[in-house]
């Protein structure tokens, strides 16, 4: 930790960055963000268990971006999430990742090519709960969803927490038309939560901060999850893996498979 | 206020016998901003027209619906009527009546519910219509023609006639195409080149035409009017300016072992060649594959004799970008080979031929001057036997059409034969005589008749080679299927007609659709043979399916007759159901966030990257812009955009919203 | 259920579906009622939101078609349209929406007759599934309020 400190001051000092996105300790012994612009302050920067949330959330920011250039403490799914951001024309500035390497040694990436070959690919994610519901029937699935998102009174958290949630004007705020409806209803609940999966369809790289961020602890993560083994399967695609990659709804094979169609 | 007015068409009896027309008027005028609904008998007529415009001017309407036949047939009609009464025309939106509800359900309460449900989706989308205007475009007035046939010759001339400019490429040496390869035409026997050369000659020498030969299409970007199309000329190792056509190379070119595409390999040519005595333009190119300084770096003897020191080796392929207004393809046709028929040998059997190798032969400027031999020992074939249909009309092959030119051909191939071997045998296995064209039925006629043609109706199963000669073993089925053995000195397989190489690599470069066979794709069979559904790129000739000489030349003149009718018009007015990216007053100046997924999404590569910039230059935001000379108004970027930034005039989210929803409630 | 209308709606392709149930009507070919066809450019317009909105709205049935792939008047829109119908119906299907109610198709504007099978096959299969009870209990509320959109 100490040396994550070091390293930030020197990027500071050396004024190769004027911005450090890290964690810090908060109110009431809380983990939050840290946003670090003098060395002095980079005393306050920790990292621990307790460093869950991904921080990539903030690089899209509009108070974050007249910073310039930024150094940002990561995960590995930090990592995905700015590769994402990159190829999807977010990110002005070359980012530079502090991540600690398999040595426990904390590396400077500088460059997105670095980012990338650092990056750990794992395209699918297996997870029990997913399997479970899998296996339900049709209406037991039906069941098992209006009762998660009966939960759900529409706070947005989930939204503001990911990373690829950046969208000024969100389509839950068009009202001409309304698309989905506003208040917490079964209705609007439902069509929130399927538009939310369809728009992070092929760029979800599963950093779960949709799931953590839920006050009602409603699983969202499984949701997008499911999307991500899918495409895979259907697609051989995995986001995240390239700054140049396109996105998986913009772009087809004549094979795609088809057997649904009359 | 919306103040729509409604018109619901009887349509003589067409909607009315199955649709109450006049409780469906009734029914709309009750919806809130109906401020006049009616129905009559003939609304595409000009009373029916009339009724409209009266209304508009009476009423103030602000929108019209008019309940009738499809949009597809009368969209048009009611728009123009709309203008006439001073109102936008995009405010008019059609209610399918007739094919989509009298046409196909019985009459009942439930069919004429349907049509209400119909008329009121429609008068609530209207709601949310716009004034939209003609997007006008200019025009480029220079034709590309791809392919030098017979066809490509025709077009070319004709457009350039009619006092524009035109590119004229090529990918053989020469242009010709396959007609410059026969040795007489149906059905008058007239040399084939005779009548093909002169108009070559004019190709080369009209000043309205530029030719390239040796040349391919790269690349093509752009829309109608406003083509840009890349050339590759591909290296001759000439310089064509110094080169005079003497044929001193040609002469002392030591490589002379060369297969001869033009002879269909019957014959041989040097590494420097020109296709054909009378090719156009009559200056050779250097075959980079074979000869020998490109392959062993010995030789140059061509570069030697030379007297004007035309010949450069070390020239490269030349890229040229052409600014082009319209397109035509000829790229003509093919045939199927001898190796494609294993019961036939495989092409192993050196004197069973095909039909273009059959012309060479016979062509006074061919490989045997003309005298009909047999290609592997020279003699002289005294029993000949015909095969029509050979691979076509054959589902089983993989070629279930009529290749259409075999028929005639077949019956000038035994005639030639004959009057140039006139002890000879002519024996023509065929299953239907096909002679429809003018003058076609006398000239099969002929040659049974007074050429003494045999024709035996049936096909043949197997050819074998024994002691020398080639075992035909066929069926006469007018004799009841009597099996039949002849005892053969050459066979002419009339092989099927099929798409020529690289179609399918150029019409997915010109965005031009194609069928299964890559014949390209007419856009309409009956009312469009000549054009294709991308706009600005026309068909002429066999490369849309296969033809003879006469059709070809009526198509080639039907498309320049299109491409001269698009240059009649300095603009080009553009139908403005098209996408757009919104903007709005800073800071905000639009809600696209610059993600470009819909640049990526975009067949037409409309969609590109527009910087906002504050008074110092500085950018504030690059947003997704669409060009509205390229959007074809599919909407695929509107359903993909994720902040709902770009929408579509005449299908935008707010009017398809609106029709769903009103179609499924009673309101 | 005895006399159980279904409403079905049908978002289709106008080069291409839209032309070939013309075509069925110039054929004068007979087929069910229940089906009204909403006009697209292109089925790549087709967003997915329309489907849920028309469940919300009481839609029993939905019909989606369009070109066959290689076919499209804008050269790729079907295979967008594809790839985005392969995504949503695992994720409706995860969700416990029956995707059987939803009927995928490709029909090219000569194929007058394969539309009349569709949409009878169509109405068959959701007269067999009934009214589509579960979204519009859920969306009863929104029904009902339904105040905003169309009417100015």
């Amino acid at each position: 930790m100490n040396k994550l400190q070091t390293l930030a001051g020197e990027l500071l000092d050396n004024k190769e960055v004027s911005l450090i996105i890290g964690y810090q300790k908060g109110a009431n012994n809380k983990t939050r963000a840290a946003f670090i612009s003098t060395s002095e302050d980079s005393k306050n920067l920790i990292f621990d268990d307790t460093c869950k949330q991904n921080l990539a959330v903030y690089l899209s920011k509009k108070e974050i971006n007249k910073f310039g250039k930024i150094a940002i403490v990561c995960q590995q799914t930090t990592l995905k999430s700015i590769i994402v951001l990159t190829s999807e024309y977010q990110l002005s500035e070359n980012i530079f990742a502090i991540i600690l390497d398999k040595e426990n040694n904390w590396q400077c990436l500088k460059t997105v090519e670095e980012i990338s070959n650092f990056s750990e690919s794992n395209s699918q994610t297996n997870s029990t709960s997913l399997e479970l519901i899998e296996k339900m029937t049709l209406e037991e699935r039906w069941n098992y969803w209006q009762d998660q998102f009966s939960k759900c009174f529409k706070c947005y958290a989930c939204r503001a927490a990911c990373p690829l949630c950046y969208c000024d004007r969100c389509t839950v705020e068009n009202n001409q038309p309304q698309w989905i409806s506003i208040p917490s209803s079964k209705v609007g609940n439902l069509e929130w939560h399927i538009m939310r999966a369809m728009h992070l369809a092929g760029r979800c790289i599963n950093c779960n901060a949709c799931a953590e961020a839920c006050p009602q602890g409603i699983p969202l993560n499984i949701l997008t999850q499911k999307l991500t083994n899918d495409i895979f399967n259907d697609f051989k695609y995995t986001p995240g893996k390239s700054s140049t990659q396109t996105n998986v709804l913009s772009t087809f094979d004549v094979k795609d498979k088809e057997n649904f169609i009359k | 206020m919306a103040r729509i007015g409604v018109f619901i068409c009887h349509c003589g009896e067409n909607i009315s016998s199955t649709v109450d027309v006049v409780n469906v008027a009734d029914e709309i005028a009750k919806i809130p901003g109906v401020v006049h609904s009616v129905d009559y008998k003939y609304m595409c007529s000009d009373p029916g027209q009339t009724l409209i415009i009266e209304a508009i001017k009476e009423h103030k309407l602000t929108g019209v619906i008019v309940g009738a036949c499809s949009p597809r047939m009368h969209e048009g009609t009611f728009r123009k009527a709309l203008e006439v009464a001073g109102l936008n025309p995009y405010m008019c939106e059609m209610a399918n009546l007739r094919e989509h509800c009298s046409w196909v359900h019985e009459k009942s309460q439930k069919t004429t519910n349907k049509a209400y449900d119909l008329v009121k989706m429609l008068v609530e989308k209207v709601k949310h219509n716009e004034s939209l205007h003609s997007i006008k475009v200019p025009v480029t007035k220079t034709a590309l023609v791809i392919g030098g046939g017979v066809a490509g010759i025709q077009a070319s001339l004709d457009i350039a006639n009619a006092g524009h400019n035109v590119f004229l490429i090529e990918r053989e040496p020469s242009i010709g195409g396959h007609m410059s390869q026969l040795s007489e035409t149906f059905p008058t026997l007239d040399c084939s080149q005779c009548i093909l050369t002169p108009r070559m000659v004019e190709i080369a020498q009209h000043p309205n035409i530029t030719l390239y030969t040796y040349s391919e299409v790269e690349k093509v970007e752009g829309f109608i009017g406003n083509f840009k199309v890349t050339i590759r000329k591909k290296a001759k190792s000439l310089d064509e300016k110094a080169c005079t056509g003497c044929g001193l190379c040609i002469t002392k070119c030591p490589n002379k072992k060369i297969p001869n595409e033009f002879e269909q390999g019957l014959g041989n040519r040097t590494a420097i060649y020109v296709p054909f005595p009378q090719a156009v333009p009559n200056k050779p190119v250097i075959d980079k594959i074979n000869c020998t300084y490109y392959t062993k770096g010995k030789c140059k003897i061509c570069e030697k004799v030379c007297p004007t020191k035309a010949i450069r080796f070390d020239q490269e392929d030349e890229l040229v970008e052409l600014q082009i207004g319209a397109i035509v393809l000829a790229t003509g046709f093919d045939i199927k080979k001898t190796d494609f028929f294993p019961e036939y040998g495989y092409g192993k059997y050196k004197d069973i031929i095909d039909g273009l190798q059959f012309e060479r032969l016979a062509s006074a400027s061919g490989p045997t001057a003309g005298a009909i031999r047999r290609p592997s020992d020279g003699k002289e074939p005294k029993t000949i036997v015909f095969l029509a249909c050979a691979g076509s009309r054959d589902s089983a092959k993989g070629i279930p059409y009529c290749s259409k030119i075999c028929c005639m051909y077949t019956a000038k191939h035994a005639m030639l034969y004959q009057h140039k071997v006139h002890d000879g045998k002519a024996y023509i296995f065929y299953m239907d005589i096909r002679a429809a064209g003018k003058n076609y039925d006398e000239f099969t006629r002929r040659a049974i008749e007074e050429d003494g043609a045999n024709y035996i109706r049936g096909r043949v199963s197997r050819i074998y080679e024994r002691n020398g000669k080639l075992i035909v073993v066929g069926a006469d089925t007018l004799m009841g299927a009597v099996p039949v053995e002849i005892e053969a000195d050459m066979v002419v397989l009339a092989t099927a007609a099929i798409s020529s190489k690289g179609s399918e690599d150029l019409a997915q470069k010109l965005h031009v659709s194609y069928d299964q066979y890559h014949f390209f794709a007419e856009a309409h069979p009956k009312l469009k043979p000549v054009e294709t559904n991308t706009a600005g790129i026309m068909l002429a000739g066999a490369c849309q399916s296969p033809k003879d000489i006469p059709e070809s030349v009526s198509a080639a003149s039907g498309a320049a007759s299109k491409v001269i009718g698009l240059f009649s018009n300095s603009e080009l007015s553009r139908d403005p159901l098209i996408a757009y990216v919104n903007k709005s007053a800073p800071p905000i100046f639009s809600t696209c966030v610059g993600c470009f997924i819909c640049e990526s999404v975009c067949p037409y590569n409309a969609i590109g990257h527009e910087e906002i910039k504050d008074r110092d230059g500085v950018i504030i935001k690059t947003i997704a812009y669409i060009n509205p000379s390229l959007c074809q108004g599919c909407g695929t970027c509107v359903a993909i955009c994720r902040t709902k930034s770009i929408d579509i005039h005449g299908y935008s989210n707010k009017q398809v919203y609106t029709e769903v929803i009103s179609l499924l409630n009673d309101i | 259920m005895e006399n159980f209308e279904p409403k079905i709606v049908a978002f289709v392709c106008n080069w291409c579906t839209y032309a070939g149930a013309d075509l069925t009507g110039t054929s004068r070919i007979k087929y069910s009622a229940n089906v009204k066809i909403i006009r697209f450019p292109c089925t790549g317009r087709i967003d997915f939101m329309l489907l849920l909105k028309a469940f919300a709205n009481g839609a029993d049935g939905i019909m989606v078609s369009g070109c066959h792939p290689n076919d499209c008047h804008y050269t790729s829109g079907n295979f967008h349209a594809r790839r985005r119908w392969i995504v949503f119906r695992t994720l409706l299907d995860f969700l416990g929406i029956d995707t059987k109610r939803i009927v995928f198709s490709w029909v090219s504007a000569a194929e007058g007759v394969k539309w009349a099978e569709m949409v009878n096959n169509t109405v068959s299969e959701i007269i067999k599934l009934g009214p589509y009870k579960e979204y519009q209990e859920i969306a009863k509320e929104y029904l009902q309020n339904n105040e905003e959109d169309g009417n100015e």
